[in-house]
This record gives structure tokens, C-alpha cells and sequence, in this order.
């Protein structure tokens, strides 16, 4: 039998075979197979894995009510700086997985199948998890090391076991393994560990050879879970280096390549493995160009936004606004009355005295009485308030007491401190120490900071925060022009404190000067304090403000500082300072903006639509 | 020789420090009972004052300062969720409990990192003072009989009204193990002798004499609440301190 003249296979095709009819605009029309059903079935477990594409996805799973799973909270409870590196993002803290074989060797570690010989690395005073190079609270000892580790491939492999959907972003083909074949995710040498050229080597994994991996992954998932759904993707995100050889433009595409043939594979061989064309939204021609950011390696925000609307969309969701960012949780109940029941001791402990009365959990309970004054004091404290003025909002008698030893010796209430600073101590001109705690500052100077601009002389931080200014009807600071010296000297010689006392009141005499609603742009802040002085000081900073760490390759920073006739200066700009400030910033999970190829107004517009896609802009600060 | 100043937190009230009269300027005041070779800073550790009058005091003296070390009771006196345990370097010897996330010992450091910045800021202003020497009182370690320690939780009339001023329910929480709080103790006394040994300043850690076996307070030295050592401890702690001065 033949068909009519005329009748071909294209004929009964729908619209999103055919590149003219198959988009809307610039977004593609059903990229996604409506066969497939949901991505997401309702209720499932989801699990991400991959590069770091794979951890953007995250955000928006959760606030579109999705279930994303987490069984390694990372210690959270203790109330601590979070980890670094994004190993806190992923379901478990295994972090960035780059390549097919590394997802392999996670899933077979945490099934006990495959144990690295090159499993840990020793520095001075901790042991390194190659596997997880960038972790912030790495172990002390071997034993820690041992039941750490331990502990995160169980829960990794909870993860696995329990996951309805897990989502796999592949962003590499290149790596670096040890003699036994061990895949790390980032070479020995840059984020930790020493490169040693006899036991480590690079490999270029072949499309065969990452074909092969990711049907042993899948085959071995399903042995531990199975019903659990793959969903694959390819990261767009260009190799910020390669070590093979050719141009990274080149390895770029020949990776992308790789990974995409072998995800087609994959998906076509296996039931229940589903390619989502991430790679094709972000870099396909129809692309805007502002999916890149001017890096033309960052996926911008705009970029994430239309994968993820894509993504939802065939998972029968919306795409969620930006929420605000989540209450701070509130402290467990345990630790709450371990707090009220310490302060309760401290305090009886110090008066020496029964403990019979019910003290106030508080930090700041102090052992200065609270009696109420008698009516008639009440009424003249009114009345003096009234004529003159109430008490300042930071105001605390007791405190302001304790300052002044001659009323120390007199008064034991509060109130007489609060009547004499209104009788007395307001026309003398006596100071009161503010009960603002630290806190409570940065808090409130956080809703007045619209951003922070941080990074060596020659990043170009100060053209863009005063462009950036500028286009916001802001104004720039720079709060340690005039003291930078004294602070390095400080710190150089030891006194950190003095020296973190310095910055911070820097800063706040910078503000002072900033009509209240005007948006602030710090040329330099926390970052610069942070990075000369102790860590012990930085918690000392929190809640930090938005904070983009300005940064370009050292031949760049050397030649803006030289057309600045600071030709001294980049004499001693060496690649490990400007490697430093990467580091920390990565350390710090402070965003990067690398400057180095990109002109002012580039930066600009790319440190704006941050703010923007923030929700910094339109700006809505403190009046 | 002068004699040498205690000062400082709420552990400072075993060595003999006493409490003074608050509404009086923080001064030096003989120990309560008598030790012709201390004087102890009276005065309320919450102020400001406290603090400037010990630095004022400071030129020329010999201190030993009892600086806070009750953090770890603070916050994890009472065991919240989950359940945790974790490695301490300088206790090798301490097992994990079963059945409990295991955090990094780095992690519970950092918990700490405002107890020793506070020391920090607080040294430095002190040795632009001049003192003869400055040593740093080591915190007693936790108290382990977990039957003895919940009487006098009761007795202290913390536990169920200040669970009650709270909103909790204090059938409900119980305390944290004896092993966990004393490495959460070694960690914050770490991080305090780690601070100090910046400044060039010892710590003087308390007498094996008052240690039970597992390394706990020995009840014989307990106060009589859940957290300080008694005076009998404090005696102890001055001839180790005073050796530490010859």
C-alpha cells in the first residue's frame, strides 16, 4: 500500500517538529513531551546531583512546592555559619559532581562498592576530603575524619534509596583522577591538596566512556530504588578552563557534545529516563542574549528563570515568584531554656544568694534592679519627658549608670537612671552607653546598604559602584579611605580587635552622613576587614549586606593599576594575591564578578539586573 | 609582692571573689574566706565599668581572669534535636553515642567564636595596660551524675518554671549527656587557651584532684546548681594559680 500523492511523514507532525512553527516568540513551544505526563509526580522525593547548574535548581523546586529531599542538614542547629561551597544546596553534602564518572563513584561509595585508595588528604591542622575539597568544618583527626566521611555516605546513600526523581546535571567531561581511577571534582592543588604529577592524571572521558557510566549509574540506582525516575540534564555553563590542549572554546563545545550525546543515549535506552533540554534554552539561537551574563559564561538570572519556567511548566506548576527570604528559624526549645537556666545561674551565682526568684531568660539580664519608681516619680519622669524630650531609643539606665561611677555609687534602680539622664545627665552633656547590641546595628544598616562592592586595587570596583550609584540615585562610600593604612598596620601587628573596632565604626560614621532612604554603595566594607583580620571577627558582620566581590586576572588588575601610575603597587600584585581573593570569596560564598574582559558599563548593567533579580531593585530600603 | 587579682565571670565567685557592693564602683576586696594572697575585683561583669576598672587596676599587677566558659552549658545544656555527638582531638579516648549525627568538632568551634572574640577585644585593651602577667582561669568541667544534677535543677527552681516562662514542656527535655558535655566543654576551653596563648598568657586548667574518673567534676566540689564548681574547688584552683605566678 502507498500513500496519496502528495502525503509525506512531516504532514502529521505537530507544531514542534518544525523550527518555524515551534516557538513562541523566542521561547520554545513544548520542549518537553507531553507523553511523558508530570516530570515531577506528585508527592515524589526529588534529589539533585551535578554541576553547579544543578544546585540553581533548587531554590525554585522548593518555592514551587515541590518535596525537595535533604538528609544531611549540615548541622544547622548549632546556629553557625553555613557551609561553604554550596555542599549545604544538594540533598546530601556531596557538593559540585562534575562528570558521570564522579556520580558513579558517589553512588558506589555510599553503597560500600567502590572504597578510594587516595581517600584523604593531610594538611596541618586538618584532614581533607578530596571529594569535597572546599568544605569549610573539615575534620581535625583521622577518627573524625573516618566517621564524618562515614556518615556523609550513608545519608548520601539515604538520599539515592529514598529519592522518587533524581535529577542529574552533567557539566564536565574533563578530570582529575588518582592512580586507582577516583574522580576528584576539582584538581589537587586548586582548592585543596597538593598536585602531584606521578599519582594524579587527567583524563578526557570519550563519549563511549560517559555513555557507559551513566547506564552503570542508572542501572545501579535502580538496584538500590527501584522505581526512581532520571531526569537528565547538560549544565550550559562553558568549562572555566581546560587542561586538554585545545582552546576552551573549543573543549567547551566538544564537552557539551559529549555529555548531550551520551544523555540522549541514556534517555533512549533506559524507560523512566527523561533528557530535559536545559543546554538547548540557554545556548539554542533562539536564546536572548541576556541569558548569559556578560561573562558570556554565568547563566544570568533571566537564564535560570526561563529553564526553570520550562521545567515547572511540565511538572503542572507556575513558576514562583521571588519569595522573601525566610524567617531566621527560631531557637529549639532545648537550647532556649539551656540559655534561660545558665543566665538564671550565672546571675545567682554572682549575687551569691538562694535561688528562689524567677530571673529573666534573657542575655541581657543584668543585676541591676527593676522596681518600679512610685507614682509620683513615674509623674515627674513623664513630665520631664514631655518638656524636654523622651529618652533616646537606645537609652538603658542601668547601663548608663554603670558607666558614670559617682551614680554608680548612688542608684541601684533603673529608673533613677533614666530620671537622672532626663533631670540631669542630658544638659550635662554624659554619655550613655547605647544598648544597640552589634546585631541589631548590622541589621539595621543592612536594610540601608543597597550593595557592597569589594576587591583588590585594579578590579574596577569603584568605576562600577559609582555607576551603579548613579543609575540607583545612590550614593558611594568608602569607608576605610584615609584609615586603610592604620587598619593593615593594626593588623599586621597583632591587634585585631582594636582593628575590627576601627572598621566597624568606620563604616557606621560613613552612614551617618547618608540621609536615611538614600540607597548606600560601599566601595569596600565587611569583605576587606575580613580578609585582613582573624576569622574570628567575621560573625561580627552578620547580616552581611548584598556583596559582590569585583575581580579580574592579574594581568588586568596590573594594567588598570599601572594606566593609574600605581606602577609600584602592581609590582606587587603577585597571581597568589589575586588567587587569594578568588579563594576567599569562594571560601566566604560571596559572589564573583569577574571584571576582567568587560568594560564598566558591562559590569554595570550585570551588577544591576543581580540587584534586580535580588529583588534589591526597585529600591525599597529603610526610609 | 602584690597580691594577685581574680576577676572576671561567674566562676570567679568558687576562687573567693566576692560579690561586692553593687552600688558601689567595682573595687579590690579581700576573698571571701580570706587569702592573703588574692584580691578579687568585686563588681557586676555585665558592665562596662567592670571591665575599665580592671584595666585601670591592670599596670603592674598580676591577674587571673575567669573569662565566661559556661557557653557550652548556654546552649546545650539541655539536648535538643538531633541528638549529637562528636570528636574531640584532645579527647581521643571518648566514643561517639550510637544513634547520633555526628558534627565536626570545627563546626562547634565556630559556635564559639563569640566567647572568644570577646576575649580577644578584651586582652587586647588589658596588655596595653601593662600587667605583670595574666593568666587565664580554666572553666570547671560539667557535672556527670545526671540524677543529682536534674534535684538541683529542681532545687534551683529553674527547671519547671523557667520551662513554664518559656512555654515548654519540661517532661520533655532532658540533658544532654555527661561525654557530649564535656567535650563541648574541651572544645570552648580550647578556644579560650587558644586565644590566650596568642597573648602570650597561660591557662591554668582545674586539678585532676577534682575530676571523677570519665574526667567530669567530682561531686564533692559541685555548687549547689547546675553548672559551677563550690569553694572548696576554688581553693584548689588559687594553689594552682599561685604556682603558676612563682
Amino acid at each position: 500500500m502507498t500513500s496519496s500523492p502528495g502525503a509525506h511523514p512531516y504532514g502529521a507532525l505537530s507544531d514542534r517538529a518544525f523550527w518555524s512553527r515551534a516557538f513562541d516568540g523566542r521561547a520554545p513551544r513544548d520542549l518537553v513531551d507531553p507523553g511523558h505526563g508530570p516530570l515531577i509526580p506528585e508527592g515524589a522525593a526529588v534529589m539533585s546531583v551535578g554541576s553547579c547548574f544543578a544546585g540553581n535548581l533548587v531554590p525554585f523546586l522548593e518555592r514551587a512546592g515541590l518535596h525537595y529531599l535533604r538528609t544531611e542538614p549540615l548541622a544547622d542547629w548549632l546556629r553557625i555559619a553555613p557551609e561553604a561551597f554550596g555542599y549545604s544546596r544538594y540533598s546530601a553534602a556531596y557538593g559540585h559532581v562534575y562528570t558521570a564518572r564522579q556520580l558513579l563513584q558517589l553512588l558506589r561509595r555510599a553503597c560500600g562498592t567502590f572504597v578510594p585508595a587516595e581517600d584523604r588528604w593531610h594538611e596541618p591542622d586538618r584532614v581533607i576530603d578530596p571529594f569535597r575539597p572546599g568544605l569549610r568544618y573539615a575534620a581535625r583527626t583521622d577518627t573524625e575524619f573516618s566517621a564524618l566521611t562515614a556518615q556523609h555516605l550513608r545519608l548520601t546513600r539515604d538520599a539515592f534509596a529514598r529519592a522518587g526523581v533524581v535529577i542529574v546535571t552533567l557539566g564536565l567531561n574533563e578530570a582529575w583522577s588518582a592512580r586507582d581511577g577516583a574522580v576528584f571534582p576539582a584538581c589537587p592543588g586548586t582548592v585543596a591538596g597538593r598536585f602531584e604529577p606521578e599519582r594524579h592524571r587527567f583524563v578526557d572521558f570519550t563519549c563511549a566512556e560517559v555513555t557507559a557510566d551513566l547506564a552503570a549509574f542508572v542501572t545501579e540506582l535502580r538496584t538500590l530504588n527501584p522505581g526512581v525516575r532520571v531526569i537528565l540534564t547538560v549544565s550550559p555553563v562553558p568549562l572555566v578552563a581546560t587542561a586538554g590542549g585545545r582552546h576552551v572554546l573549543e573543549a567547551t563545545t566538544h564537552a557539551k557534545a559529549v555529555l548531550r550525546v551520551a544523555a540522549g543515549e541514556a534517555a533512549r535506552t533506559f524507560a523512566g529516563v527523561i533528557y530535559f533540554p536545559a543546554y538547548e534554552i540557554v545556548t539554542g539561537p533562539q536564546a536572548p542574549d541576556g541569558f548569559f551574563a556578560p561573562d558570556r559564561r554565568s547563566v544570568s538570572p533571566e537564564g535560570v528563570r526561563a529553564v526553570m519556567r520550562v521545567f515547572l511548566a511540565a511538572c503542572g506548576r507556575d513558576l514562583p515568584e521571588k519569595a522573601e527570604a525566610p524567617p531566621a528559624a527560631p531557637m529549639p526549645d532545648a537550647a532556649r531554656l539551656s540559655h534561660a537556666i545558665t543566665q538564671a545561674e550565672c546571675e545567682e551565682e554572682m549575687a551569691g544568694r538562694p535561688a528562689v526568684a524567677l530571673p529573666l531568660p534573657s542575655h541581657e539580664a543584668d543585676p541591676m534592679q527593676h522596681d518600679a519608681p512610685d507614682p509620683e516619680t513615674a509623674a515627674r519622669i513623664a513630665a520631664l519627658a514631655a518638656a524636654h524630650g523622651p529618652l533616646p531609643a537606645d537609652f538603658d539606665g542601668a547601663t548608663y549608670i554603670g558607666l558614670h561611677p559617682d551614680l554608680a555609687a548612688l542608684f541601684t534602680n533603673a529608673w533613677q537612671g533614666d530620671l537622672h539622664y532626663l533631670e540631669h545627665g542630658q544638659r550635662e552633656g554624659r554619655i550613655y552607653p547605647s544598648n544597640v547590641t552589634r546585631a541589631a546595628t548590622k541589621a539595621a544598616q543592612a536594610r540601608r546598604i543597597a550593595l557592597v562592592l569589594d576587591g583588590l586595587d585594579g578590579a574596577g570596583k569603584s568605576s562600577i559602584a559609582r555607576r551603579v550609584a548613579e543609575a540607583i540615585g545612590g550614593r558611594v562610600l568608602h569607608p576605610y579611605d584615609g584609615n586603610g593604612p592604620l587598619l593593615v598596620w593594626l593588623a599586621r601587628t597583632g591587634q585585631h580587635a582594636l582593628a575590627d573596632s576601627i572598621a566597624h565604626a568606620a563604616v557606621a560614621m560613613a552612614m551617618d552622613a547618608v540621609p536615611h532612604g538614600v540607597p548606600i554603595v560601599f566601595d569596600r566594607h565587611w569583605f576587606t576587614a575580613s580578609q585582613l583580620l582573624s576569622s574570628l571577627y567575621r560573625p561580627g558582620w552578620e547580616p552581611r549586606p548584598f556583596t559582590l566581590l569585583c575581580w579580574a586576572d592579574r594581568e588586568t588588575t596590573v594594567a588598570r593599576m599601572i594606566a593609574r601610575g600605581e606602577d609600584r603597587d602592581a609590582q606587587e600584585m603577585t597571581q597568589d594575591r589575586v588567587e587569594t581573593y578568588r579563594r576567599l570569596a569562594a571560601e566566604l560564598d560571596v559572589p564573583l564578578l569577574d571584571t576582567s574582559r568587560t568594560t564598566p558599563e558591562e559590569a554595570t548593567e550585570r551588577v544591576l539586573a543581580l540587584m534586580t533579580a535580588r529583588g534589591i531593585l526597585p529600591w525599597r530600603g529603610a526610609a | 609582692m602584690t597580691p594577685i587579682v581574680l576577676a572576671g565571670h561567674s566562676h570567679r565567685k568558687a576562687l573567693g571573689v566576692a560579690r561586692g557592693d553593687r552600688s558601689q564602683a567595682p573595687d579590690l576586696l579581700p576573698l571571701e574566706p580570706a587569702d592573703q594572697r588574692f584580691l578579687g575585683l568585686s563588681g557586676g561583669p555585665k558592665q562596662a565599668v567592670y571591665w575599665d576598672r580592671l584595666c585601670a587596676l591592670a599596670p603592674g599587677r598580676r591577674i587571673a581572669l575567669a573569662w565566661e566558659g559556661n557557653r557550652y552549658n548556654d546552649a546545650f545544656l539541655l539536648q535538643g534535636e538531633p541528638a549529637f555527638d562528636l570528636f574531640v582531638a584532645e579527647l581521643p579516648h571518648l566514643p561517639v553515642l550510637p544513634d547520633r549525627v555526628i558534627v565536626p568538632e570545627r563546626a562547634v568551634r565556630e559556635r564559639f567564636a563569640e566567647t572568644a572574640t570577646g576575649l580577644a577585644a578584651f586582652l587586647e585593651r588589658l596588655h596595653v595596660r601593662g600587667p605583670a602577667d595574666l593568666v587565664l582561669v580554666g572553666a570547671p568541667p560539667p557535672k556527670a551524675n545526671t540524677a543529682r544534677l536534674t534535684a538541683l535543677l529542681g532545687i534551683g527552681a529553674y527547671d519547671a518554671k523557667l520551662a513554664a516562662a518559656n512555654g515548654l514542656d519540661p517532661d520533655r527535655l532532658t540533658l544532654t549527656p555527661a561525654s557530649v558535655r564535656l567535650k563541648l566543654w574541651q572544645v570552648e576551653q580550647t578556644v579560650l587557651r587558644t586565644v590566650a596563648e596568642r597573648f602570650g598568657s597561660a591557662m591554668v586548667t582545674p586539678p585532676q584532684a577534682c575530676l571523677d574518673g570519665s574526667g567530669c567534676l567530682h561531686p564533692d566540689y559541685w555548687a549547689e546548681d547546675a553548672t559551677h564548681a563550690n569553694a572548696a574547688y576554688g581553693a584548689l584552683m588559687r594553689d594552682r594559680i599561685a604556682n603558676h605566678f612563682t
